[in-house]
C-alpha cells in the first residue's frame, strides 16, 4: 500500500490542511521558513502511525486532532489479510471498486485515540450507525416518559384504591342498616311500624344492589390500574440496571481519568529526575499507570458493551417483552452486529497492512557513544540514540540474547570476531573522501560501568566506535555530518532488512542541516536510489535538497499570514506554489540563482551579494530611486547563512563579487566570519569586496520613520525604534513589502523628490559607499 | 439647614484636597523644568517668562547641551492645567531620551523622533475617533563652535532679532502628534548667528491675552513690536518689559492661557 496523501487537522498550528497528494515519484519535500510548520506535519504523521500525541501537540483552543491518510491499494491487499467472513458484504462491495482508501486516527479528549475508516467506506457504516443511534434515541425518550408514566399511574391507582374503599364503606354502612331493619321488625308487632320498616328495607336493599355493583366497578378499575403500574414497574426496574451500568461507566471512567494523569505527571518529568535511581523508580511508576489505564479501559469497553445490551433490552422491554427475554433478544441482535467488523475494528485490521512510519530524527536516531544495555533489553525509546542503537543490532543480525553470554572472555572474542565483518561502504552514496578508500568500521564493544558512575556501576553498556584507516573516535567525536550520514545509512540497512514487509514511509526533518552542501546532494541521490524500496517525506531550508527538475515534489509551507507564528499553517502543493510567499520559495529560487521571471542573470563584475530577497528588492528600489549610474546586481542569498554558498558559487564560477552586509548581529558575524575566512582577517583586502553597513540593522533602516511609515508599511502610528526591529516586533513579511516598495518606486509613486532629508542623506550615504566598491 | 452646612464643609474639604494634590504636581512639574542654574551656565544671557494660567501648566520649556549643540525649546500641549501638565512632563521625559540616542543631533530630526514618540505614547494612529492631542513646538539647536542656529517648528515660529529688525522664521504647519491628514517630516531651518542677536520662542498665551480698553486680544504685531522695542536691552529687563506690559493689558481680566515666552541673546 502506498500512502498518496494526508489531510491534518487541529494539529498545533494546523487548523485544516486540507487534502495534500504526496508525489507519485515517493519523495516529497516539505519546505518553508522556520516555524512555519514543517515538522508539526511530519511529526502529525508519526502521530498518526503510532497514536501517541502529547499535550503541545493540541491547538491553544483545545480541538481534537484528527489525521488522515489515503492510500493506493489492491482489493487483494485486504481480502487477503483479514477475515472476509466479518466483510459486510456491501463495504466489500465499495472495496471491489476503489482504488483508494482512507483511514482516520482521532484522538479523544483523553489523548487516547481511535483508528475509523475514512469517507469512501464511512457513508455506508453511517447509515447503520444512524439507524442504530435512532433507535436509542427512541429508547431514551420512552424512558423520559417511563417516569412521568409511573407517576401518573401511581395516582390514579391511590385514587381508584380510595374509590373502591368508599364504595366499600357505602356498602357496610347499608347492610349495617339492613340487619337493624330486620331486628326491628322481629321486635315490634305493629302493622303501621312494620309495614314502614319494610318499605324501607326494600330501598335499602335497592341500594345495596347499587352499592355492590359499583364496588365490583370499583375492584376491576383498581386491579386494571395496579396491573398497568406494575408493567411500568417492570420496565423502571430493567432501566435501573441501565442506570446502575451507567454510573459504573462514569466512575470507572473518572479512575481512568486520574490513572492518566498521574501518567501524564509522570511523563512530563522524564529527563527532569537528577539521578539513574529516581528515573528508574518514575519509569515503574511509568509502568503501573499505564497497566492501570489498560485495565480500566478494559472495563469501561467490557461495561459499554453491556450498556449497548441493556439499552437495546430496553427497547424490547418498552415494546412488551418482559426483562429477561428482552435481554436474550438483545444479546442475539447485537451478536449479529458484531458479526461484521465497525468502522473502527476494519479500520484497525487494515492499519496492521499500512506501511510503517518512521521518523528519523537527531536524538533517537544518531549513533550514539554508548547505550546501557538495559535500555535496549526494556525497549527504552527514550533513551539517546536507541533507534541507531537498534538499527545496527538488526544490520549485524544480533539479538540482545546474544549478550547474555556468560562467560565474558567468550563474548568478547565473539564481538572481535563480529567487528571484523561489519564494515560499511560508503562509496555509492557519499562522494566526499573518508578514509583512503571511503570505507568504514563501526566497533562495538560491551563494557561495564566502574565507580565512577556509582548508581549504574557494573551495569553493562555497549559503546560505539567509528573507525577508518586513520584513527579510531566516537560517533560523536565524528563530524556531525558524518555521524549524520552513517546513522541515516543505518536505518536504510536495517528497513531493507525488515521482514515485516510492510511498506515503509521514512520521514525526515532537516537532512541537511549538518551537511555539507555537496553531501546535501548526496542525500537527495541517496533519495532517489532508494525511493522504490521506501516513500520518503523530508523538511528542508536548503536548495541542495530540491531537485529544481522535480517541482512536483514540493509541498510548500507557510503561515496564513506571514511571520505571524500565531497564525495557521497553510500548505501549498507544487501546482499552486505561485500563491506561496517568496520567503517560503526561496530555497527553489536560491537553486535556480535568482527569479527567472525578474530575469536577473550574474554578470562577471559587480555582483553585489545581499543576505535575502527583502534586502534584495529594498537595495534594488534605492538603485531605481537615487538614479544610481554604475551597473550594480544584486544577488539574493536564501538567508545570511546561505551567504558563504553564494560566494562560494561565485569563486568558483570565477566571477567578482561583493559582500554587503548591514549592521545586525547575525550580518555583523557573518561579515567577520568571512572576513577571516575569505581575507585571512586583512581588513584593507576585505574592504574591497566587503561592505559592512553597521549603522543600519536591516536596508530598509536606511529610509528615515516617516518615510518607512508612508512608503513601506503604510501605516501612521508613532515608531519608536528602528524599522527593522519594528517589521520584526509586528510581524510583517519584509518580503512582501519590499517587494511593493520596489512596485510603488518602479511605477513612479515615490520618488527620490518626495524622500525627506534623513532618508536622502542615508541613501547618498550608501550609494556613495557602494559606489566606491563597484568597478 | 444641618445639611447643607455639612455638604459646604465637605465641598470645601474636597478643594482643599485638589488644591493640595494640584500644588504638588505642579513641584513635580517644576522639577522636571531645567534647573536656574543648568540654565543660568548653558545660556548666559536669557529669561523664561512662564506664566500659567493655573497651578500646572500645559506650557513647557527645555533646555540641554550635548556635546557641542545646545538644544532648547519651547513647548504648548493641547489644552492648559492638569491634561497639559501631563502632556508636557511626557514631552520633556521624549526630549531627554531622544537626546541620549547616538545620532545627528538636528532640529528636525528631534521634532520627528518626538512625534512618533507622543504618537506612540497617546496610540494615535489617524483613526477618526482617537485622542488628538498633540504639543505645539519651537526647537533650536545652536552649535557652540559654528554658531551656527537650526530651527524647527510645530505651528510655533521664531523670532530672531539683529540690529532691531525682526525676522520671523515660520513654523510647518503641523503639531508634535497626529497631524489631520497625514505627518511630514519638519523642515530644518539654519541661521549664522551673529553676537548680540537675540531668538525668541514662545507659545500662543501672550499674543492670544485679552485686554485693553477693548478686551481684544494683544496679538501678534504689537508682541513683535514690543520685541523690536526692547530687544538692545539686557535679557533680565526684557523679562520685566514683557511682564509688565502683559500685566498691564490683562488688568482685571482672566488669563486666557498659559504664558510662555523663552528669549536668548547670543553673545
Amino acid at each position: 500500500m502506498q500512502l498518496v496523501a494526508f489531510r491534518i487537522q487541529n494539529f498545533r498550528s494546523v487548523v485544516d490542511s486540507g487534502w495534500q497528494q504526496l508525489s507519485h515519484d515517493n519523495i516529497t519535500s516539505l519546505i518553508g521558513q522556520n516555524e512555519s510548520g514543517k515538522t508539526s506535519i511530519l511529526e502529525a504523521l508519526k502521530a498518526y502511525h503510532d497514536g501517541n500525541l502529547i499535550e503541545d501537540m493540541l491547538r491553544s483552543d483545545l480541538s481534537l486532532p484528527e489525521v488522515t491518510c489515503r492510500f493506493n491499494f489492491q482489493p487483494s491487499d485486504i481480502e487477503n489479510r483479514i477475515d472476509l467472513k466479518r466483510l459486510d458484504p456491501k463495504i466489500r462491495k465499495v472495496i471491489r471498486s476503489i482504488e483508494k482508501i482512507s483511514l482516520k486516527r482521532h484522538w479523544e479528549d483523553d489523548m487516547d485515540s481511535h483508528m475509523v475508516m475514512g469517507d469512501e467506506l464511512m457513508e455506508i457504516y453511517n447509515e447503520t450507525y444512524d439507524q442504530i443511534k435512532k433507535r436509542e434515541l427512541k429508547v431514551y425518550e420512552n424512558l423520559k416518559n417511563l417516569s412521568r408514566g409511573i407517576a401518573a399511574s401511581s395516582k390514579s391507582v391511590n385514587k381508584a384504591n380510595d374509590e373502591f374503599e368508599s364504595t366499600r364503606e357505602k356498602v357496610a354502612s347499608v347492610k349495617m342498616r339492613i340487619n337493624e331493619i330486620k331486628r326491628t321488625l322481629r321486635k315490634f308487632s305493629g302493622k303501621d311500624k312494620k309495614d314502614e320498616l319494610k318499605k324501607e328495607m326494600v330501598l335499602e336493599k335497592e341500594m345495596l344492589e347499587k352499592l355492590n355493583e359499583a364496588l365490583e366497578q370499583k375492584k376491576t378499575r383498581l386491579e386494571e390500574m395496579q396491573d398497568i403500574l406494575d408493567a411500568l414497574d417492570e420496565k423502571h426496574e430493567a432501566s435501573k440496571k441501565f442506570e446502575t451500568i451507567n454510573n459504573q461507566i462514569a466512575e470507572t471512567k473518572e479512575e481512568l481519568v486520574v490513572a492518566q494523569d498521574n501518567l501524564r505527571v509522570v511523563l512530563q518529568m522524564t529527563g527532569m529526575y537528577s539521578t539513574d535511581k529516581e528515573q528508574r523508580a518514575a519509569e515503574i511508576k511509568e509502568e503501573i499507570y499505564r497497566t492501570d489505564i489498560e485495565k480500566l479501559k478494559e472495563e469501561v469497553h467490557e461495561l459499554q458493551s453491556e450498556r449497548d445490551i441493556q439499552l437495546l433490552s430496553l427497547e424490547f422491554v418498552f415494546e412488551g417483552l418482559n426483562h429477561d427475554s428482552a435481554i436474550q433478544a438483545a444479546r442475539k441482535e447485537i451478536g449479529f452486529r458484531n458479526k461484521f467488523y465497525s468502522s473502527r475494528e476494519l479500520a484497525e485490521e487494515i492499519f496492521k497492512i499500512l506501511p510503517d512510519f518512521e521518523l528519523f530524527e537527531d536524538f533517537s536516531s544518531l549513533l550514539p557513544n554508548r547505550i546501557d544495555l538495559e535500555d535496549i533489553i526494556r525497549a527504552n525509546k527514550r533513551a539517546e540514540g536507541y533507534k541507531a542503537a537498534i538499527n545496527f543490532l538488526t544490520i549485524t543480525g544480533l539479538e540482545y540474547s546474544f549478550f547474555q553470554q556468560p562467560s565474558s572472555r567468550i563474548l568478547k572474542q565473539k564481538i572481535e570476531n563480529l567487528n571484523g565483518e561489519i564494515t560499511l561502504n560508503f562509496q555509492d552514496f557519499w562522494r566526499q573522501k573518508l578514509g583512503k578508500n571511503n570505507k568504514i568500521k563501526i566497533n562495538f564493544e560491551l563494557s561495564h560501568y566502574d565507580y565512577t558512575n556509582p548508581e549504574k556501576s557494573g551495569k553493562p553498556y555497549i559503546e560505539f566506535w567509528i573507525k577508518d584507516e586513520q584513527e579510531r573516535l566516537y560517533p560523536k567525536q565524528r563530524s556531525r555530518g558524518v555521524r549524520w550520514f552513517l546513522s541515516f545509512f543505518l536505518e536504510l540497512k536495517a528497513t531493507a532488512m525488515d521482514k515485516s514487509r510492510r511498506n515503509k514511509v521514512l520521514l525526515i526533518d532537516e537532512p541537511g542541516v549538518s551537511l555539507h552542501a555537496r553531501a546535501q546532494e548526496d542525500v537527495l541521490t541517496v533519495f532517489d536510489d532508494i525511493k522504490e524500496q521506501m516513500q520518503i517525506i523530508y523538511t528542508t531550508h536548503s536548495p541542495h535538497l530540491i531537485d529544481v527538475n522535480k517541482l512536483y515534489r514540493i509541498l510548500a509551507v507557510q503561515r496564513a499570514v506571514e511571520d505571524d507564528m500565531k497564525s495557521e499553517t497553510l500548505i501549498f502543493s507544487a501546482r499552486s506554489l505561485k500563491s506561496a510567499t517568496a520567503d517560503t520559495l526561496s530555497p527553489i529560487y536560491s537553486t535556480m540563482g535568482a527569479r527567472l521571471s525578474q530575469q536577473e542573470i550574474i554578470k562577471s563584475f559587480n555582483n553585489v551579494i545581499v543576505k535575502d530577497l527583502a534586502t534584495y528588492y529594498f537595495l534594488k528600489a534605492i538603485i531605481e530611486l537615487t538614479g544610481f549610474e554604475k551597473e550594480c546586481y544584486f544577488l539574493p542569498a536564501s538567508g545570511t547563512k546561505s551567504i558563504p554558498m553564494m560566494v562560494n558559487i561565485l569563486i568558483g564560477w570565477g566571477l567578482d563579487y561583493v559582500i554587503l552586509n548591514f549592521g545586525n548581529s547575525e550580518e555583523r558575524s557573518m561579515h567577520e566570519n568571512l572576513r577571516k575566512a575569505l581575507f585571512d582577517n586583512k581588513i584593507d583586502l576585505a574592504n574591497q569586496q566587503m561592505m559592512l553597513m553597521d549603522e543600519c540593522m536591516d536596508a530598509e533602516d536606511l529610509l528615515s520613520t516617516i518615510d518607512f511609515k508612508k512608503y513601506v508599511i503604510q501605516v501612521r502610528e508613532g515608531i519608536t525604534v528602528r524599522n527593522s526591529e519594528y517589521l520584526k516586533d509586528n510581524n510583517y513579511s519584509r518580503a512582501v513589502l519590499a517587494s511593493n516598495f520596489l512596485q510603488e518606486v518602479s511605477s513612479g509613486k515615490v520618488s527620490y523628490k518626495k524622500l525627506d532629508d534623513e532618508s536622502r542623506e542615508n541613501l547618498n550615504r550608501f550609494t556613495q559607499r557602494l559606489t566606491a566598491m563597484l568597478k | 439647614m444641618k445639611e447643607s452646612a455639612l455638604s459646604r464643609e465637605n465641598l470645601l474639604d474636597q478643594r482643599r484636597e485638589l488644591m493640595a494634590s494640584l500644588k504638588y504636581a505642579s513641584f513635580i512639574q517644576q522639577a522636571v523644568l531645567p534647573h536656574q542654574r543648568y540654565m543660568d551656565n548653558t545660556l548666559k544671557d536669557f529669561f523664561v517668562l512662564h506664566k500659567p494660567r493655573d497651578i500646572v501648566s500645559g506650557d513647557f520649556y527645555y533646555c540641554s547641551r550635548k556635546e557641542d549643540y545646545i538644544v532648547v525649546a519651547a513647548g504648548d500641549c493641547t489644552g492648559h492645567g492638569v491634561p497639559g501638565a501631563l502632556l508636557s512632563i511626557m514631552g520633556v521625559s521624549f526630549l531627554n531620551e531622544i537626546l541620549s540616542i547616538r545620532g545627528p543631533v538636528r532640529s528636525s530630526r528631534i521634532l520627528n523622533l518626538l512625534r512618533e514618540r507622543v504618537m506612540k505614547a497617546l496610540h494615535q494612529k489617524g483613526h477618526e475617533l482617537e485622542n488628538k492631542d498633540a504639543i505645539d513646538m519651537a526647537l533650536c539647536v545652536f552649535n557652540t563652535k559654528t554658531s551656527e542656529l537650526q530651527y524647527s517648528g510645530a505651528n510655533n515660529p521664531l523670532y530672531f532679532i539683529r540690529k532691531k529688525v525682526l525676522t520671523e522664521i515660520k513654523a510647518d504647519k503641523m503639531p508634535v502628534g497626529i497631524n489631520a491628514i497625514e505627518e511630514n517630516s519638519f523642515t530644518n531651518h539654519t541661521v549664522q548667528l551673529k553676537p548680540g542677536d537675540n531668538v525668541y520662542i514662545f507659545s500662543d498665551g501672550y499674543a492670544d491675552q485679552f485686554g485693553g480698553s477693548q478686551n481684544k486680544k494683544f496679538k501678534y504685531g504689537p508682541f513683535k513690536e514690543l520685541l523690536i522695542r526692547i530687544s538692545d536691552r539686557p535679557m533680565v529687563k526684557q523679562y520685566g518689559e514683557l511682564e509688565h506690559v502683559i500685566d498691564t493689558w490683562r488688568g482685571s481680566e482672566e488669563q486666557v492661557d498659559d504664558i510662555l515666552i523663552f528669549g536668548i541673546k547670543f553673545i
